[in-house]
């Protein structure tokens, strides 16, 4: 399990097409321990495509990624990988607390989703006002918030894929937002992300423009 | 297994807290029952021949239309993804939820057959073989259904899609449950027709998981 740190994640010659129109042609890049990259580029250039092809949940029309000359994404290597996309991934008629139960169980790690988890010091998204509620009675900004608490429960060197996080946050959400991802990339895990209006602070180590090709 | 009962754990709450859906089923069922009754006519013994059959029309007409949604919250909600990337297996998920679907929807139609026999003019001496046929059949029937609504996950008109599926294929189900009850109804022996419903069924319960999986998995990709 340690080994995969020093792995890189590359991709190689990336194409894919929607509808008949290229979204990405060719697409090379790698992404190494402890990197932040910001995926940018208009709307509909492919942004939650790639993402999806990188978290294996979509497949690429040519190309392929790989995690240094292993096939990836590979279930049973069990190199941790974090998705959170548009949906929030919580089930609506069960409660936060056992939503984030459930999700810490899908990703064997259910010594961190204690009965009492989130203490004090771990709630970084302030979801404990509310986490015995059922899911369908909460907010989108509330849904969001338990969304990104997985992301608590994640391994320090997992790598994130996560599609406009932001989204229906308040602003000291995301400040912890911002707070966890510097954390999280500090300790040497991974991130891919996308953010329509990034903070003015945010600092990727890279940026990864899509021009979109339509 | 506990990634199994976690999953069947949940999908049973969520039953329970939208019971709706399985009291609609349930009166969908009785009132079928109902209707072929008085359509039948209450001569009885012809009632009771045809009875068995209706029983099982009654049982498929009223289980097939729900099967659409059996993963509409997972599927909407985005859980379905995250199961996806994760290094579970898909195939525990789908055996789970066919498991909490089978409690949830085919045992209270087991619960209600009783009461149908006697509608039915159907003697109450068959109730154990009814029971056998019926359990066996909508659990064959529920794993052909978890199939249908993978497959037709995100299609439009999915249910009358997911209907054409699965019926045709549920027909050896349908042709055993009710032979077994017709031998049983002129004393002739059920034990062949019930081993053969059983041995569908177990067929069933092999393949269907992981190939429910694989289309769960398509479906992801191409949504």
């Amino acid at each position: 399990m340690d080994t995969y740190a020093q792995k890189q994640l590359h991709w190689q010659g990336l194409s894919l097409r929607r509808g008949g129109r290229l979204l990405f042609d060719r697409l090379d890049g790698q992404l190494a321990a402890g990197e932040m990259v910001h995926l940018t580029g208009p709307n509909g250039a492919g942004k939650t495509s790639f993402l999806r092809i990188v978290a294996g949940l979509a497949v690429a029309d040519a190309g392929q990624v790989r995690l240094d000359d292993q096939r990836w994404p590979d279930r049973e290597t069990g190199v941790p990988l974090c998705w959170l996309g548009h949906a929030t991934g919580l089930l609506p008629t069960l409660s936060g607390r056992q939503n984030l139960q459930l999700a810490a169980r899908i990703t064997a790690l259910q010594n961190r989703a204690a009965p009492d988890w989130p203490t004090q010091k771990d709630d970084l998204f302030a979801i404990t006002s509310f986490i015995d509620q059922p899911v369908r009675q909460l907010s989108q900004g509330q849904l969001r918030r338990l969304a990104l608490s997985r992301l608590l429960l994640s391994e320090p060197q997992a790598i994130w894929l996560l599609d406009e996080p932001d989204t229906a946050l308040d602003a000291a959400s995301r400040a912890a937002l911002d707070q966890l991802l510097t954390r999280h990339c500090a300790r040497g895990g991974r991130l891919i992300i996308t953010r329509h209006a990034p903070p003015a602070d945010f600092a990727p180590h890279r940026v990864l423009t899509l021009r979109g090709a339509g | 297994m506990r990634f199994f009962l976690t999953c069947l754990a949940a999908d049973l709450r969520a039953s329970l807290t939208e019971p709706g859906d399985i009291l609609a089923q349930l009166g969908f069922f009785i009132m079928i029952t109902a209707l072929f009754v008085l359509a039948a006519g209450p001569e009885s013994d012809r009632l009771a021949l045809i009875g068995l059959a209706g029983q099982w029309m009654a049982a498929l007409a009223s289980m097939v239309p729900a099967f659409e949604r059996l993963y509409e919250a997972e599927a909407r909600s985005g859980w379905l993804d995250q199961l996806l990337v994760s290094p579970q297996p898909v195939w525990v998920f789908v055996l789970a939820k066919a498991a909490g679907y089978y409690i949830s929807h085919a045992v209270p139609l087991l619960l209600a057959s009783p009461l149908m026999m006697i509608w039915l003019t159907l003697p109450l001496a068959l109730l154990p073989v009814v029971l056998a046929s019926l359990g066996l059949g909508l659990a064959g029937l529920i794993l052909l259904g978890a199939l249908g609504a993978a497959l037709t996950l995100g299609a439009r008109r999915g249910a009358i899609l997911a209907a054409i599926l699965v019926l045709p294929l549920s027909v050896p189900l349908l042709i055993f449950g009710v032979l077994a009850g017709q031998a049983a109804l002129s004393q002739a022996p059920v034990a062949p027709h019930l081993q053969l419903l059983a041995a569908a069924v177990l067929f069933l319960l092999v393949l269907m998981p992981l190939a429910t999986g694989f289309a769960l998995r398509t479906a992801a990709e191409n949504g």
